[in-house]
């Protein structure tokens, strides 16, 4: 897990203190495993805004010293590559002039922008302005200070194009760069069309996306391969965990198609139909919404109404005789009322299942944010209490964070696991539902004594508010220290099966 | 008043454009909004709005030239590009513009696209469909209008 205490850490992943870890086999026993550390093999990095800004001015530097360009040239260069500097440098030494022209610059030797020489008419105000007054992208096409500033603020207006701003000419296609952006512009939109520059790096490189966490400034950057089946959850600093490749929260080990069609099916209304379809009619005197919760087809409406009817024919049940005889008389409406009930059957059987994964789902979602905000206070103020009370160093107890996290992962897995169940099929997929079912409930009530161990165990032996110093004996302390150690691993172990039965779509069993 | 500080080159486009009218094209401003001009295009030659006379508007906005100017068909014409308002879709109107064109760029551009209906980009849906299954009956439909309300005043 990205979790690292210094940025430099996170640069290079690989080089860290799990690496050594990730030839681990997760199907052997639990107590063969040494470190309760994660070892996701780490293939992404998290970037602080300040460390993007870094990135991106060193790139930008190196670009200018090796293609001896300036400084705005090189950042419409790599824009044009995506901000992949090596293959803008490759392709460069072979053809660039292809490159100029693809992204507006001019010859080698040229400038970003130039001032006229001579009294001029400006094509947009038409106002003559004297040598000097006027400004070019570097191109023949001079246009008064005023109007460059007006031309730039309405492209600025109009958000990240501002970067791709072309000369105002139809027919001249030269590039306006920073450089005259800051000659130009006013000192607010200079300042916007930074914002839009610095963004670039993040926005327009396929390896890196801002943490979509609420409120957070994070970058993340993905150096693993993302195609193929492999876990793509990246976990920012700020907690929040994503998938890389759909933007979702954290969704291993479900496929991302899954996933939509989890959510769009939540977000749909027909579900909400099929559930009034299903559990509720009309009384046809008073109108009141009727749930029909025995077999017999006789209803009687809530007081005031006691309104009595057919829950078929919905005739008062006096006549109901006329129903039932109607379908004795009539062979084909008989087939066609069966049919109805069958569908009606179906419906609720599938509502029934929907609901039931939807419930655990939800649940699983709403404890995962009562561990996140759990895990945000012990590692803000509660471990340092307990430290205290301990007189230990507060790493002394970093096996806690590490229950938390697994009891995060657990939560986030077991969540989206009620989706994949969902979707499988209650008949054909029998074998397999079972399996599912076997794995998912050996996890969960691991999981569970895990949360219980870590949550609710150490409030009663540590307190919640103020711990008094050597309030706890050692002994019950490593006792306390050895179990939460224990059920981490194991389940740990559990999950690390459960993903990947599922990453095998439960293969086992066909 | 609208028409005060009215900036030198809204002037200076106007006096050009009814000094040295473009062929097929006239545009004058309205007395109470110098903003504000009533245009005619002329059906193009060849094309199936020959011999018809459109009425449009044009009106400069507040921030032009940054922003183009908004321009609208008043005649009812059969066009793949212009819907039932009068609606033009053209890229120089929108993401397309430059402070560097003009009225007149833009009324030529217009005038061209009469010429050149682009069923490919539609602004009008049922009207593009009909071009591209049965030009032939398109084109007819266009001259039937074009006589029904171009025909002039």
């Amino acid at each position: 897990m990205a979790s690292g205490d210094s940025d430099s850490d996170d640069y290079y992943p690989g080089d860290n203190d799990y690496q050594s870890d990730s030839n681990n086999n997760y199907g052997g026993h639990v107590e063969e495993t040494e470190d309760v550390a994660s070892v996701i093999e780490q293939s992404y990095a998290v970037l602080r805004e300040g460390d993007v800004r870094a990135r991106q001015e060193e790139d930008t530097a190196k670009i200018m010293e090796i293609l001896s360009v300036p400084s705005g040239f090189a950042t419409v260069l790599l824009r044009h590559y995506k901000w992949r500097a090596d293959q803008l440098q490759d392709e460069w030494f072979l053809d660039d002039r292809r490159i100029r022209d693809a992204v507006g610059l001019p010859a080698d030797g040229a400038v970003p922008t130039l001032l006229n020489l001579r009294r001029l008419t400006c094509a947009i105000c038409f106002g003559r302005y004297e040598a000097g007054g006027m400004r070019s992208a570097g191109c023949s096409h001079y246009y008064c200070v005023k109007c460059w500033r007006g031309y730039i603020r309405a492209a600025v207006g109009d958000g990240s194009r501002c970067l791709s701003l072309r000369c105002p000419d139809t027919s001249c296609s030269m590039a306006v760069l920073r450089e005259l952006v800051d000659a130009v512009a006013a000192e607010e939109d200079k300042q916007r069309y930074a914002r839009f520059a610095f963004r670039s790096y993040v926005e327009e490189n396929p390896r890196m996306k801002w943490c979509p966490g609420p409120g957070c400034t994070h970058a993340v950057e993905f150096v693993g391969s993302d195609d193929g089946d492999q876990n793509n959850d990246v976990f920012c600093h700020c907690k929040h965990g994503f998938c890389w490749r759909c933007g979702e929260e954290a969704h291993r080990p479900v496929s991302c198609g899954t996933v939509h069609m989890w959510l769009a099916k939540n977000i749909s209304e027909s579900e909400t139909a099929s559930w009034l379809l299903v559990h509720t009619k009309h009384c046809p005197r008073c109108r009141r919404p009727i749930e029909k919760n025995h077999g017999c087809m006789h209803m009687t409406c809530g007081q005031p109404c006691f309104h009595e009817f057919c829950w078929l024919c919905l005739q008062p049940w006096a006549n109901h005789e006329s129903c039932a005889r109607y379908k004795l008389d009539e062979g084909t409406l008989d087939g066609k009322l069966n049919k109805e009930d069958e569908r009606r059957r179906q419906a609720k059987a599938s509502l029934n299942r929907y609901l039931h994964h939807y419930e655990r789902w939800a649940a699983n979602h709403r404890s995962l944010h009562v561990v996140l905000n759990d895990m945000e206070k012990l590692e803000s103020s509660e471990l340092g209490k307990m430290a205290d009370a301990l007189a230990v160093p507060v790493t002394e107890l970093g096996f806690l964070s590490e229950a938390y996290e697994q009891i995060a992962d657990g939560r986030r897995v077991l969540r989206w696991a009620h989706a994949y169940g969902y979707y499988l099929h209650p008949v054909r997929d029998r074998t397999k539902r079972k399996l599912f079912d076997y794995l998912q409930e050996q996890a969960n009530s691991s999981l569970e004594r895990l949360h219980g161990c870590a949550e609710r165990e150490r409030r009663e032996l540590f307190g919640v508010g103020d711990i008094r110093a050597g309030a706890i004996d050692s002994e019950t302390y490593s006792s306390y220290r050895e179990k939460v150690t224990r059920l981490t691993k194991v389940t740990r172990n559990y999950f690390e099966n459960l993903v990947k039965a599922f990453q095998t779509d439960l293969a086992e069993v066909n | 008043m609208a028409n005060s500080n009215l900036p030198r080159r809204i002037i200076k486009e106007t006096q050009r454009l009814l000094s040295e009218p473009a062929p097929g094209i006239s545009a004058s401003p309205s007395e109470e909004n110098m903003r504000y001009f009533n245009v005619m295009i002329l059906g193009p030659a060849q094309s199936p709005y020959e011999g018809g006379v459109f009425k449009l508007e044009l009106f400069l906005p507040e921030e032009y030239p940054m922003a183009a100017p908004k321009v609208r068909f008043l005649t009812k014409i059969y066009h793949p590009n212009i819907d039932k308002l009068g609606r033009i879709c053209l890229d120089i109107l929108k993401d397309k513009w430059s402070p560097a064109l003009q009225i007149r760029t833009v009324l030529l551009s217009i005038q061209a696209l009469l010429s050149a209906p682009n069923p490919d980009d539609p602004l009008s849906d049922n009207i593009a469909k009909h071009w591209k299954a049965n030009e032939v009956e398109a084109v007819e439909t266009a001259k039937e209008w074009t006589r029904l309300y171009a025909s002039g005043a």
